[in-house]
């Protein structure tokens, strides 16, 4: 089981990466433990243990229902986003053959603007109502 | 093979043009005339429809999209099925929404897009364009199921069909995988290195041993998750529930597009990828998958016959119809297998499953075309027992639910009869075979159900007629789901007498089956 | 060997250099910041640690190591403990794929702009499980809020670049900055003249771009005029309200990061990144060294003009906000996008 060459060259560009996700994970690491050893150490009570709420006492939970909007916001965010990362290789790709391309666009995009058009009368993403 | 191909792709481009141009109309019609909508799609459909109906059966098979699509006579008969399909669920769903009074708009689109994805279905050539279809029109359906949110039992239904459908999917895909692991390959017919045309099934039959039993689990593996699809036995069991809580109109659709589809897929699969065994060969493979399907095939029937007895509602009666319609519509797959097995490729079950699934059509729609009238899609209730004395109520309803239901049955000579004729005959052909013999078993077994399923619905005529009505309110026919509902009962009995025409469409279908 | 050097040794005294240099960057930004807002508003701001008060930061960070740090008794435990980090890294890794100068980039990736917005996307969950886990109606509001902030400005983000990457033909972030200010190209003519050489900039040639990508970036990085996660006057702190000491400074720390990290792909995309007309091979082999510095200057001028805006312009309203995200700036890039198409077909650039 030997990999393909262009395997490994492309697995090799990333190891410098890790090493940075290492730096930035020993680095969080190390601050919240220092924090804790160097902090101060106070006896807690009741009251510094409840939500901060500007001094009015906490009622219920704040794991509540929250507006349906904000659960359609990220749907459609993962629509568009996924059809913006489809014009990645179509960008890099245009000079190619740029006429053909630009037709394959306004269609794709003809298609994305319909759908984008439909979500704004629908008022998905309208938050002046309620 | 490699090229684009776009114009035989136009149906589908259609109907993706259908789909949007009412999704925007929903956005610019004033409420009340948001209802008009189903009458657009009826229309726009009935164009595809002529359409379909205007193409001549292609003489050979044409790749399309980079050969992910083919166009062949298979496919260009589930089409018209599907668009007759479609016409006949927006019929009868503008009444029903009207009086359910809720987004008709997302309705007929939704409808249009899963009507895309059977489209697509119909023309798969390759693995991934299989899984992204089916996709399309579980997605599509599932939204569809669960339409009525206020109500208990559609949520219920929604949310069953959808835990359901997506572990069917990750099986089919798991199944997929292997066949690739085994293959390296996921288009169903493909240019060799000499420019031949190869089949999947040629790669599978000369694979070594070992990777053929991969391929074979991942077969079995594929299909138990279009069984799902399909509701055969063992994977049946969110079949009564959906069906019964989905809006009438649905369920319609459910019980006879998304059944086609997974059947469609099915017979792709067993033709294209399942290798025919030369005589003599390893018959390993294949014939486990006889054996396999026989059993599944056996099962369902029973199943769906026997379970259909003590139900008191007739949409979940109509459930387990289906699932027992399904066990007859596997013996057909069974017959293939076996000829395959036998090294013969004669495709007589692909035509009895086509006819079957084309006379399926009419009768399934009147009997549903019915239901919604009679419950005006208000409360969309059914049970059995309101069905009482409909034959005094409204006897043109209650004459045209009888001979439905009596087609159903399988009574001669009634279109259904046919149906069931042609796939016991095909299964009773295999069994012709060397080794096969046991086949005749299984014959017999969809013989006895047709007497089974004959109890069951002469119980509801019996109702209909026998017994007084429980209320004197007159039942209004909207024209045209009566229109609709008349013509899908002409149809019944025209099929069924002069059966000619229709059995030569559905053999015309087997020429182009292979390549 | 040459692994363990190459793959290893390299990366990690460039690492060293960045990092370090990052750090000094939001050390000093969190200084101009105060400074700067005194400034505007006509007062001294912190003048008695160090010269200037330039030694200001260092006092703050001490004083936050020694902080007492609190985990309420109401909190989801390990979320709230991890939350901090998890904004905090993205900042910090996105800057792994930036072109420093020729030589500093700490891993060239050929999906460069992909790979920053895969992972400066991640710093969202860090905000909602911080939001979620402090389990605080402040909190909660704040990081739902800034959820999906983000990630609908994030579709405008990745919009308003693509007109970039038409012209660059790669996805490579050192390819788009030697792309630029080598003279532009118009009707199959290469103008190498000085102006030839600034209007080669992308900032010239995507102006549209790049303002989409400026107010997606100051949305993205939460600033005002984009701020409603932290709305002092409406939600106390927002998403971090619950947390204190280095946990506070993680998120502190995060923000800066990210809008060094904003800064630094807008130079790279926009400003000619470490390039400036030939004075980048000013020094010899030392001119790593000019062109960090380039780097740097450009960089310090884009920060400036975030806190400029900061202590500027008033706060959206959340309808505005989302508004001015999904009506306006969405057709907008799809727009830019079509233009770039066109302008290209017709000038051949």
């Amino acid at each position: 089981m030997t990999p393909c060459p262009a395997v490994i060259a492309t697995v090799s560009e990333y190891v410098p990466v890790l090493v940075m996700l290492i730096f930035a994970v020993s680095f969080a690491g190390f601050s919240l433990v220092v924090s804790v050893l160097l902090g101060k150490k106070a006896p807690t009570n009741p009251v510094k243990d409840a939500a901060y709420e500007c001094g009015m006492p906490p009622i219920s939970d704040a794991h509540q229902r929250f507006s349906v909007k904000f659960y359609l916001v990220a749907i459609l965010f993962v629509l568009f986003d996924i059809e913006v990362v489809f014009l990645y290789p179509w960008a890099v790709q245009f000079q190619a053959m740029p006429a053909f391309l630009f037709a394959e666009m306004l269609v794709f995009i003809g298609i994305l603007f319909l759908g984008w058009w439909y979500v704004i009368r629908k008022g998905a993403v309208d938050w002046s109502t309620e | 093979m490699d090229a684009m191909n776009l114009h035989l792709m136009l149906p589908e481009i259609y109907l993706v043009l259908l789909g949007l141009v009412i999704l925007i109309a929903d956005l610019y019609l004033a409420p009340e005339k948001r209802f008009n909508l189903g009458w657009w799609t009826a229309g726009g459909l009935s164009v595809l429809a002529v359409w379909l109906f205007a193409t001549p059966t292609p003489e050979t098979v044409e790749f399309a999209g980079f050969g992910l699509y083919r166009a062949d006579g298979f496919a260009l008969f589930m089409k018209k099925v599907f668009a007759l399909t479609g016409i006949l669920v927006a019929v009868m769903s503008t009444g029903y929404l009207k009086r359910y009074g809720r987004g008709p708009g997302e309705f007929f689109s939704l409808v249009i897009f899963a009507l895309t994805g059977m489209f697509m279905v119909a023309s798969v050539n390759d693995f991934m364009s299989l899984f992204v279809s089916l996709e399309l029109v579980t997605l599509c359906l599932f939204i569809l199921a669960a339409y009525r949110r206020h109500d208990k039992l559609s949520g219920e239904a929604g949310i069953k069909y959808i835990i359901v459908g997506a572990m069917a999917a990750g099986l089919m895909l798991f199944g997929m995988a292997f066949i690739y692991g085994a293959t390296g390959e996921v288009r169903f017919t493909y240019m060799g290195a000499d420019g031949q045309l190869v089949l999947l099934s040629q790669t599978v039959a000369n694979l070594e041993s070992g990777w053929q039993m991969t391929a074979l689990f991942g077969f079995t593996v594929l299909l138990v998750g279009l069984g799902f699809k399909v509701a055969a036995v063992p994977f049946h069991v969110w079949v009564p529930d959906v069906y019964q809580g989905a809006p009438t109109p649905v369920t319609a659709f459910l019980s006879v597009g998304s059944k086609a589809a997974g059947f469609i897929l099915i017979i792709r699969v067993i033709t294209l990828v399942v290798p025919t065994i030369a005589p003599g060969a390893d018959l390993a493979l294949v014939d486990q998958l006889v054996k396999l399907f026989a059993l599944i095939a056996g099962l369902t029937l029973f199943y769906g016959n026997l379970a259909a007895i003590p139900q008191k509602n007739l949409k979940r009666l109509m459930g387990f119809s289906s699932i027992g319609h399904a066990g007859y519509l596997l013996l057909g797959i069974v017959a293939v297998l076996a000829m395959k097995a036998a090294g013969e490729e004669t495709m007589n079950g692909v035509s009895a499953i086509a006819f079957y699934l084309f006379a399926y059509v009419f009768t399934n729609m009147a009997m549903f075309i019915g239901m919604v009238i009679f419950t005006q899609g208000s409360e969309d209730s059914h049970a059995i027992d309101d069905y009482a004395g409909l034959g005094k109520r409204a006897p043109l309803l209650a004459l045209c639910m009888t001979i439905a239901l009596l087609s159903l049955a399988g009574v001669p000579p009634l279109a259904g009869f046919f149906g069931k004729f042609y796939l016991i005959s095909s299964i009773v052909e295999a069994a012709r075979l060397d080794g096969y013999g046991w086949l005749l078993v299984l014959a017999a077994a969809g013989a006895v159900n047709v007497v089974i399923s004959m109890y069951y619905y002469l119980c509801v005529v019996k109702r209909m007629y026998m017994l007084e009505p429980t209320s004197d309110e007159p039942i209004h026919l909207p024209p045209p789901a009566k229109i609709a509902m008349v013509a899908c009962i002409v149809l019944v009995v025209v099929i069924g007498i002069f059966q000619g025409p229709f059995v030569q469409m559905a053999t015309g279908v087997l020429a182009t089956l292979g390549f | 060997m040459d692994f363990w050097i190459d793959d290893i040794g390299w990366p990690f005294i460039k690492i060293f250099i960045i990092a370090n240099v990052a750090l000094m960057m939001v050390a000093l930004l969190v200084w101009a910041e105060r400074r700067v807002a005194a400034l505007i508003q006509d007062r001294l701001g912190p003048n008695r640690v160090g010269p200037l008060g330039l030694l200001q930061p260092v006092a703050d960070v001490i004083k936050l190591f020694l902080k007492e740090d609190l985990t309420p008794g109401h909190v989801n435990r390990p979320f709230f403990i991890i939350a901090p980090a998890l904004t905090m890294m993205p900042a910090i890794i996105s800057l792994a794929v930036i072109p420093f100068g020729a030589s500093l980039i700490i891993a060239d990736l050929d999906i460069g702009i992909l790979f920053i917005f895969a992972i400066s996307s991640l710093a969202v969950y860090g905000i909602t499980i911080g939001g979620w886990a402090s389990n605080s109606k402040y909190s909660l509001l704040g990081g739902i809020r800034s959820t999906a902030q983000m990630i609908s400005y994030e579709i405008c983000l990745g919009l308003s670049v693509i007109g970039v990457f038409m012209l660059s033909k790669s996805l490579r972030l050192q390819d788009v900055v030697l792309m630029q200010g080598d003279g532009i190209w118009l009707f199959g003519e290469h103008y190498t003249g000085i102006m030839g050489k600034i209007l080669d900039w992308n900032i010239f040639k995507q102006p549209i771009g790049f303002i989409l990508f400026m107010i997606a970036g100051f949305a993205e990085t939460n600033r005002t005029p984009f701020d409603l996660a932290e709305a002092e006057q409406e939600l106390a702190a927002g998403f971090h309200t619950e947390f204190s000491s280095m946990k506070f400074a993680l998120y502190f720390l995060g923000e800066y990061a990210a809008m060094i990290s904003i800064g630094a792909i807008t130079v790279t995309l926009y400003l000619g990144g470490w390039t400036f007309f030939g004075l980048e091979n000013l020094g010899g082999s030392f001119s790593w060294l000019t062109q960090i510095l380039i780097f740097a200057v450009k960089l310090l001028a884009l920060q400036f003009f975030f806190i400029w805006v900061r202590w500027t312009i008033p706060r959206f309203r959340y309808d505005q906000l989302m508004r001015l995200g999904w009506q306006v700036l969405l057709p907008i890039g799809l727009a830019n996008i079509l233009l770039t198409g066109v302008l290209k077909l017709i000038f051949k650039v």
